[in-house]
């Protein structure tokens, strides 16, 4: 009887000593979410809105080739895990809060991370309609779990996708204190908010800077405000002398029906 | 059975005591491995400094080993890094001695220089740092803009004991010449109009402007690469490009394009509109008196005449005037028709503007001075001071005059024709000229452009303070010309301060331009 005391004492004893291997993550067993979570991520990836915790994707038809009937959205997704060599299919659902795209609209390409690689994309096909002169299109899309892939960290498994044919809507704070410090309205100069903003008061930026989206609004433009505006304002005289009889009219925003005017203050 | 077990255990316990207790002589050193000592002379102990793409010299280094000096087969490998931390130090020569050309960026902060001596015997590294300090090729002196053919032009620096601080070269003076092209791969391809030294505030680099026929440039002088041209520096070109002046002034550096002012301010870099108050007004004869120095004491720190308006303006930084009409007083700056600008400058006690203006009621050439007025925050009209008459004896040097200037510190007028220059001495109730000149050009020679020599920093802002040199303020610099495209470049130190007295017998001269088109004197913002 002692004996089986001992062997069980030793069992014990060796039991005690065995190695603990540390807990390692399955490096095989791949998540996803939508970029967004790091500054380098965000440079590569723009999109992702800390507010509403959403990657925001656009495309607008305006800067598509000529002509163009459709387009391809790709809206990119990041594998959480390594890679692997054989394309994996990503889980996703249409949301209806939020999307205003009818099935006509759009068609689902797949969505996958391709062999090999970290990043993927869903991709979208959406179709040039007459509607998107003046509206936008969108689909809300929610991350879930394939067969190949679970999701990866909550609050990034949203993306709103959105495309139109109009100019690219300013996103950020800076990118409307650059609209409304040459755009007049009641709104003092470089305002941050987007109250008065129109497609006609951008359409006037782009014709008359060549710019494709609304720069931030940097000290280059505030400290030489003044021949910025003048450059803008003697582009605006000559378009007008060259179409004589034609007005720019904000379509929206607080200046709505107004004619575009350059501010001088 | 009992017993057995404890003598297992005793034996077993005896076992670990013995294994526990082994000495593990693995790790103890066997033999001594001398080590690599580096002896440095006092002198280079710490740092060194170098002038960029010039040759940096450490020698007389001594290296130790047991007690043996200089041993063979030591491998020496010389790095430099910008900091500590970087991963890969730059190997810059594996030689015992170091005599390398150092092209590194120039950085007052210094690089870390580091000597690695391996023993190839036992593979033991010693190490020996010091901060390398990379130092400007380019110190202060004078710029000059020339051109060889007619038709392309480019600059020279010129460096000398009396013209550069801590100069450290030939006693005689070096000439650098070509910058433009050594640096840019090309010359100006028009000639040089104007040369403006200033400093770029916001990183504190100097940097120079530059016109030319068709362009204007900003350009560093470290290196003298340039940074902007005319379509960057303004924001808004022009249509009619035509630079007619370029002065500094309090915080900004003005520029007179088509009748327009322009003003840098020496935070930004780049050139807005006109300035906004200056619409409306003209500038008689590009003629500016202007000041730089910062003190609110000194309010305005520019003058000009419109002869349109009939009526002196003034300005302050961006804030500009007409002078409104006041009685009482030796002259009505804001009343003042039928005036022509000759030339402004600031002089008598280095604080008053003067005005040369020429009077078309009778043709007679009179001084107008200025007072200071005390602005903290904004600028306010000057006040009239003085009137001084000219002798009509003057008037004919007056208008064959190539330039005229004032002395900063006395009363004392320059008028430079091509043969001499000619001092007046002007104070209240006496105005002296002298028909004796001051200085004569030389034999074959004629005098195409002088102006009272300014240290860099001085002329872009007037503080005392920014001046170290002896001559600053206190001599004159004569181009002069035998249009054989070998114009020279005199600097004449006054003498008898006060006088007006230039010291012919100890001037500086420098030759081998080409023509000479125009100069300004660079300086070394602290």
């Amino acid at each position: 009887m002692k004996k089986i005391g001992y062997i069980l004492l030793a069992a014990a004893v060796l039991a005690g000593c065995e190695k603990d291997d540390p807990m390692r993550y399955d490096m095989s067993q791949g998540r996803v979410c939508f970029p967004g979570a790091t500054s380098n991520e965000t440079a590569l990836y723009p999109g992702y809105s800390t507010a509403d915790s959403t990657f925001y994707a656009s495309l607008t038809f305006k800067q598509q080739p000529e002509g163009a009937e459709s387009a391809v959205i790709e809206v990119p997704v990041k594998l959480i895990g390594g890679s692997s060599s054989a394309d994996r299919e990503v889980g996703f659902r249409i949301l209806d809060e939020g999307t205003t795209a009818s099935a006509s609209d759009y068609t689902l390409l797949g969505a996958t991370i391709p062999a090999g690689e970290t990043y993927g994309a869903i991709r979208i096909r959406v179709v040039r309609t007459p509607e998107l002169d003046s509206e936008e299109r969108a689909l809300v899309i929610e991350l879930t779990d394939s067969p190949d892939l679970g999701i990866g960290l909550a609050g990034y498994l949203k993306a709103h996708v959105s495309w139109h044919n109009m100019l690219p809507r300013p996103v950020s704070t800076s990118q409307w204190s650059t609209y409304n410090a040459f755009i007049d309205s009641d709104l003092a100069s470089a305002s941050k908010v987007a109250d008065a903003y129109s497609q006609a008061g951008h359409q006037l930026l782009v014709d008359a800077f060549g710019w494709e989206t609304i720069p931030n609004y940097t000290s280059d433009y505030s400290y030489y405000l003044d021949a910025w505006r003048a450059k803008l304002q003697d582009w605006y005289d000559q378009w007008k002398v060259d179409n004589p009889g034609q007005t720019r009219v904000h379509e929206s925003g607080s200046m709505k029906g107004q004619e575009v005017k350059v501010r001088e203050k | 059975m009992k017993r057995f077990i404890t003598y297992l255990l005793m034996v077993a316990g005896v076992g670990l005591s013995a294994v526990s207790c082994y000495e593990d002589k693995s790790k103890l050193q066997t033999e001594d491995i001398p080590l690599i000592e580096i002896e440095v002379p006092e002198a280079i102990a710490t740092s060194l400094t170098v002038v960029h793409g010039s040759q940096l010299d450490v020698e007389g280094l001594r290296f130790r080993k047991a007690g043996v000096e200089n041993p063979e087969g030591l491998r020496f490998e010389w790095t430099v890094s910008t900091t500590a931390n970087d991963v890969v130090p730059v190997v810059l020569a594996t030689t015992e001695e170091f005599h390398e050309v150092i092209d590194l960026p120039i950085s007052s902060s210094g690089y870390l220089f580091v000597l690695t001596v391996t023993d190839p015997e036992y593979g033991l590294q010693s190490q020996y740092k010091w901060d390398l300090f990379v130092t400007a090729q380019y110190g202060e002196g004078i710029l000059v803009g020339y051109t060889t053919d007619g038709t392309t032009s480019d600059v020279g620096l010129i460096m000398h004991p009396k013209l550069t601080e801590q100069y450290a070269g030939e006693s005689a003076g070096t000439i650098q010449k070509g910058l433009i092209e050594s640096a840019n791969g090309e010359p100006f391809p028009s000639l040089i109009t104007h040369l403006l030294y200033t400093y770029a505030k916001s990183n504190g680099q100097n940097i120079f402007w530059a016109a030319t026929q068709d362009d204007l440039m900003r350009i560093e002088t470290d290196y003298y690469e340039i940074l902007a041209h005319k379509d960057d520096v303004f924001v808004y070109p022009p249509e009619v490009f035509n630079v007619q002046q370029m002065v500094s002034t309090y915080q900004c550096t003005m520029i007179l394009n088509d009748g327009d002012i322009y003003e840098e301010m020496l935070s930004r870099d780049r050139l807005s509109t006109p300035i906004s108050e200056t619409v409306g007004m003209s500038v008689d004869n590009c003629v500016f008196s202007s000041h730089s120095a910062s003190s609110y004491t000194r309010s305005p720190s520019t003058i000009f005449y419109d002869k349109v308006q009939g009526k002196f303006c003034y300005g302050r930084n961006t804030t500009f005037g007409v002078c409104p009409s006041v009685g009482g007083t030796p002259f009505d700056p804001g009343d003042a028709p039928g005036l022509n600008s000759v030339a402004g400058g600031i002089s008598v006690d280095a604080t008053t503007h003067v005005m040369l203006m020429r009077d078309d009621a009778d043709n007679k050439y009179r001084i107008y001075s200025f007072g200071n007025v005390s602005a903290l925050s904004s600028v306010k009209p000057p006040t009239a001071k003085f009137i001084y008459d000219l002798p009509d004896a003057l008037t004919p040097y007056l208008e064959k005059a190539v330039s005229i200037f004032f002395s900063l510190r006395e009363p004392v007028l320059y008028v430079a024709t091509p043969e001499a220059i000619y001092k007046t001495i002007f104070e209240t109730g006496s105005v002296q000229f002298d028909e004796k000149p001051v200085y004569e050009a030389p034999a074959g020679e004629h005098i195409t452009l002088a102006r009272l020599y300014l240290q860099g920093f001085f002329a872009m802002e007037n503080n005392d303070d920014n001046a170290s040199l002896e001559w600053n303020s206190r001599a004159v610099v004569v181009v002069t010309s035998k249009d054989d495209m070998n114009d020279r470049i005199h600097v004449v130190p006054q003498i008898n301060y006060g006088s007006g007295q230039l010291d012919t017998a100890n001037e500086l001269v420098f030759d081998g331009f080409g023509k000479i088109l125009e100069y300004t004197v660079v300086g070394l913002y602290k």
